[in-house]
């Protein structure tokens, strides 16, 4: 079991994610498929790593298996996940078995073993490593409103700051936040000026909740007023004590966890947190320009269009403030005006944030503008990385010279475009060593070997026999 | 190929000219006062092509690209309008002049409007054109093999003689990159790309004059989608053809098109030979869009201009020009409504940049009058000063790029319990001639009035 405090926060050069020599395969009727063989890169904090192929090339199996969430047929066969200094995959191997069934190969696993690593991966997913998936129409649910879907990411990771904002609401005197009010009714004062106001009562979570409610465009300025002043609600003095008790442990005590079931409980205590998750909901909601929030958090996922559909994905990944986003094809569904807003909010709040991004796409150009890596895979192998510059600027591996010279130009027209002549690879029987050398203009027989790493340049390493010695 | 057959006289023809063509989807539950509610997928076309001509089409999803690609061969009946098929150019000048339903007028679209057509005459038609599909996964019969795919256009038009179909065949699969070893294959046994190739064999069965590719590289790989281009810009030089090149993708069309359309909300915007409109595109949206293009070189960053909001709602399409919500250099006349207008007011109210006006209208309450006109009540009777203010913060707030709706206001007037806010009328954009065969509707762009402008 992980605990917690094993995930402070890492040192400044050491690595958020390490991929080291991974390999994942599908058990399937036809034999087993190598999906990926042979990926290692990583990523620092604050930092965004592109992963760039084609379809069926193993990158998104790739973000999948940080993530855990490999399907049913799949395995980690070999390699490490290291995430802020633990290992993910640790004892990975004892979860499954291959086993013979006549001729076939099947796949048994350990469900103990799966659900030791299942617990694991909880604590994880949502809290410290989000994802943004490609279809938001599918991977949002939808039976429940996106207030709803927003609020449940904050109730199973951060009842903690759902309890300290309402406590501190009941704690600051009435006389503050009338002061605060009077503030802003006067006129020429500016927010700034409230807000350092606000700082000076010493209550942090007020100042988060009084600056949101700042930010929001779709109030009126009365308005906005009016929710100052409001906000000192009445709460119980058994659901102080409650919230108290939650602040201090981190958690819903477990006492109360069952007893949560009875109605009366469930509305004094937990309904508190539903109402804040939902308040919480709407400021993140305006963190990635929704426009009509009010009514969005009551909407259900169909009635919204394709970006908005986006920014409510980016809402739920952002919620619990994580330190690295998964991003798997975030734009490839949108229309380019909107790809356009979509990117510029996700290198916003990249930024503000300082969350480490791990960005796939099939679209270089999309890369080449919100990455800072970026690494090449072709049919499971990862055969070049590189900072974004670098690559594009010098790119060393045959199949990424080839993939740059395919993407037709924007800006000049061309008598024809580059190719790489035939077709990808089957993964069930990959060519032996380099898996690119059937197609690969300058093969020879050593590329049937596995080629070694090399580092044409600091950061540079591109997999290609070309470069040895 | 059968391009010898081709007679001569057909020079100084126009392969398919469109004129006003348009295509409303009607919705369901229709309500019984008002008019009927449709989706205004296209509107107004004026879309024209020419032999041996490669058309491009772009606009994002749901601007109408794949109806009006539909609508050029009639695979789907429009709502009024119509399409010219193989017409001389004089015929089409004068028809152009005639007063449309005249005599005269009907005579030359029964000769020519495909819409007119009958069935001996439309399946002539069906021969001289075809179309390639996006999804080359649901656009083949999963239980054909792929010669009989390639065969069945050709039986179905009773290609003569029988004899010669097989080798036809082989010889056309072979022409898209297909070996004799694919002949006997099934599409699920065929990559994204082969099947690609495939459909583009069976749309080149019977030597057709005229192509429509709907998005065909869409489903793509870039490498795939590179071999794909290569091969269509080679059929299109042995094979004589002219295609429509429908896609989001500009890049894909500045390298496939002669001549490019743009489209937006069910119009066509723009229009010009491919290298103007890419070199100085003038229309704020195909400007817009072609800033948004994510480009593969992370050292030259352009500026990009982001549009707010989506595409606008189809059923109830903005007025006057389309764009104009969206328009980044929207001017006065350009469409604003009461509503529109209003609603822009009451942010800049609650905003906060003008404390003053937040103070004349504490709670605003906004009564619109008509399409020009709206009130806003403040629960008392303003002062003079008052209204001055509310007027000079209109003003200064016209050049913001955050209200450009507050253009349109043309006057502010005050009311016993608030002020009413009158707008400019709106001017639907006309086609302006900026030389060089580059046509813009955009009322940035006053149409000349020597020309007079080409309708839409």
């Amino acid at each position: 079991m992980i605990q917690e405090t094993e995930l402070s926060a890492p040192a400044k050069d050491e690595n958020l994610l390490s991929v080291r020599d991974l390999r994942i395969s599908f058990v399937t009727r036809s034999g087993i498929v190598q999906a990926v063989n042979d990926v290692s890169f990583d990523i620092k904090p604050g930092e965004t790593l592109g992963l760039v192929g084609e379809t069926g090339c193993g990158k998104t199996q790739t973000a999948m298996a940080v993530m855990r969430l490999t399907s049913e047929t799949g395995i980690v066969e070999k390699g490490e996940i290291w995430f802020k200094g633990m290992n993910l995959t640790e004892n990975v191997a004892k979860e499954f078995k291959l086993v013979h069934k006549g001729k076939r190969l099947v796949l048994k696993r350990d469900p103990r073993e799966m659900r030791r690593l299942e617990n694991q991966m909880v604590k994880i997913r949502g809290k410290h490593i989000s994802m943004v998936f490609q279809e938001p129409m599918i991977s949002l649910n939808p039976v429940k409103s996106v207030g709803k879907q927003v609020s449940e990411v904050l109730l199973i990771h951060d009842i903690p700051r759902l309890a300290e904002r309402i406590l501190s609401r009941h704690d600051v005197p009435q006389e503050k936040i009338d002061e605060i009010a009077a503030a802003l009714l006067g006129r020429g004062s500016s927010d700034d000026r409230v807000r350092e106001l606000v700082r000076s009562y010493g209550f942090p979570r007020l100042e988060e909740q009084i600056a949101s409610i700042l930010s929001r465009r779709d109030l009126s300025y009365a308005k906005k007023i009016q929710r100052i002043k409001e906000l000192k609600g009445k709460v119980g003095r058994s659901s102080v004590l409650f919230l108290r008790r939650v602040s201090e442990l981190g958690k819903v005590p477990s006492t109360l966890r069952v007893i949560d079931r009875l109605p009366l409980v469930r509305r004094n205590f937990y309904g508190l947190l539903e109402k804040e998750a939902m308040n919480v909901s709407a400021e993140l909601l305006s963190m990635v320009g929704m426009p009509n929030i009010s009514a969005v958090l009551k909407q259900y996922p169909h009635e919204l269009s394709g970006g908005m559909r986006q920014r409510a994905m980016i809402a739920m990944a952002i919620a619990a403030n994580p330190e690295l986003i998964i991003a798997d094809e975030p734009t490839s569904a949108l229309d380019v005006t909107i790809q356009a807003q979509i990117l510029q909010l996700l290198g916003e709040l990249k930024r503000n944030l300082n969350t480490a991004v791990l960005f796939i796409s099939h679209d270089l150009g999309v890369v080449a503008e919100t990455c800072d890596k970026v690494g090449v895979i072709y049919a499971g192998n990862l055969v070049e990385i590189a900072q974004i510059e670098d690559l594009f600027a010098d790119p060393r591996h045959p199949y990424t010279k080839g993939l740059l010279s395919a993407i037709p130009p924007f800006d000049r027209k061309v008598s024809s475009l580059g190719l790489i002549p035939g077709s990808v690879p089957s993964l069930t029987n990959p060519p032996p060593g380099c898996r690119f050398n059937t197609r690969c203009p300058f093969a020879t027989e050593r590329c049937k070997q596995v080629p070694p790493q090399i580092q044409v340049k600091p950061g540079h390493i591109v997999r290609c026999w070309l470069y040895a010695e | 190929m059968q391009s010898d057959n081709r007679p001569d006289k057909r020079k100084g023809h126009v392969l398919l000219q469109t004129i006003s063509l348009s295509k409303h989807f009607p919705l369901k539950g229709t309500s019984l006062i008002g008019r009927a509610k449709a989706i205004r997928a296209v509107d107004d076309a004026e879309f024209s092509i020419r032999e041996n001509q490669v058309v491009g089409l772009v606009g994002e999803s749901g601007c109408g690209k794949t109806t009006l690609g539909r609508l050029i061969l009639r695979l789907l009946e429009p709502t009024s309008g119509t399409a010219l098929f193989l017409v001389p150019e004089d015929t089409l000048a004068k028809y152009r002049i005639l007063p449309p339903r005249s005599k005269e007028a009907r005579a030359i679209e029964d000769e020519y409007s495909i819409y007119r057509f009958n069935r001996k005459r439309m399946k002539a038609f069906r021969e001289k054109t075809q179309i390639v599909f996006q999804d080359p996964f649901s656009s083949l019969d999963p239980h054909m093999a792929a010669k009989d795919i390639v065969a069945e256009p050709m039986r179905a038009h009773h290609f003569r003689p029988k004899s010669e179909i097989e080798t036809r065949v082989a010889n056309l699969l072979d022409e898209c990159g297909l070996g004799k070893q694919f002949l006997e294959k099934l599409p699920h046994e065929l990559s994204g790309g082969q099947r690609q190739r495939l459909a583009i064999g069976r749309a080149l069965a019977m030597a057709p004059s005229l192509v429509v590719l709907d998005e065909p590289t869409s489903a793509l790989d870039v490498s795939v989608q590179a071999q794909i281009l290569n091969l269509l810009q080679r059929l299109k030089k042995d094979f004589g053809l002219s295609f429509v090149f429908i896609s989001h993708h500009l890049a894909v069309v500045r390298q496939m098109s002669d001549y490019v359309y743009v489209m937006y909300a069910g119009q066509i915007v723009e229009k010009g030979e491919t290298e103007v409109v890419f070199s100085s595109p003038s229309h704020p949206y195909t400007i817009a869009l072609m800033s948004a293009i994510p480009v593969p070189d992370p050292v030259s960053r352009r500026e990009k201009i982001l549009l707010k909001g989506e595409i606008p709602d189809l059923s109830k399409p903005p007025n006057g020009c389309r764009f104009h919500p969206r328009c980044p250099r929207a001017l006065a006349n350009c469409g604003w409504t009461a509503d529109e207008v209003s609603t822009t007011l009451s942010e800049l109210i609650t905003s906060g940049h003008h404390p003053e006006l937040a103070e004349i209208f504490r709670s605003p309450n906004q009564k619109v009058v008509d399409e020009l006109t709206f009130e806003i009540e403040a629960g008392r009777e303003l002062k003079g000063g008052e209204i001055e203010a509310v007027r000079s913060a209109i003003e200064k707030e016209k050049e913001n790029p955050l209200f450009p709706a507050l253009r349109a206001v043309k006057e502010v007037s005050g009311l016993p319990d608030g002020v009413r806010v009158s707008l400019t009328p709106p001017l639907v954009p006309r086609f302006t001639d900026l030389g060089d065969l580059h046509f813009v509707a955009c009322n940035l762009f006053p149409p000349n009035p020597e020309s007079g402008g080409d309708s839409r």
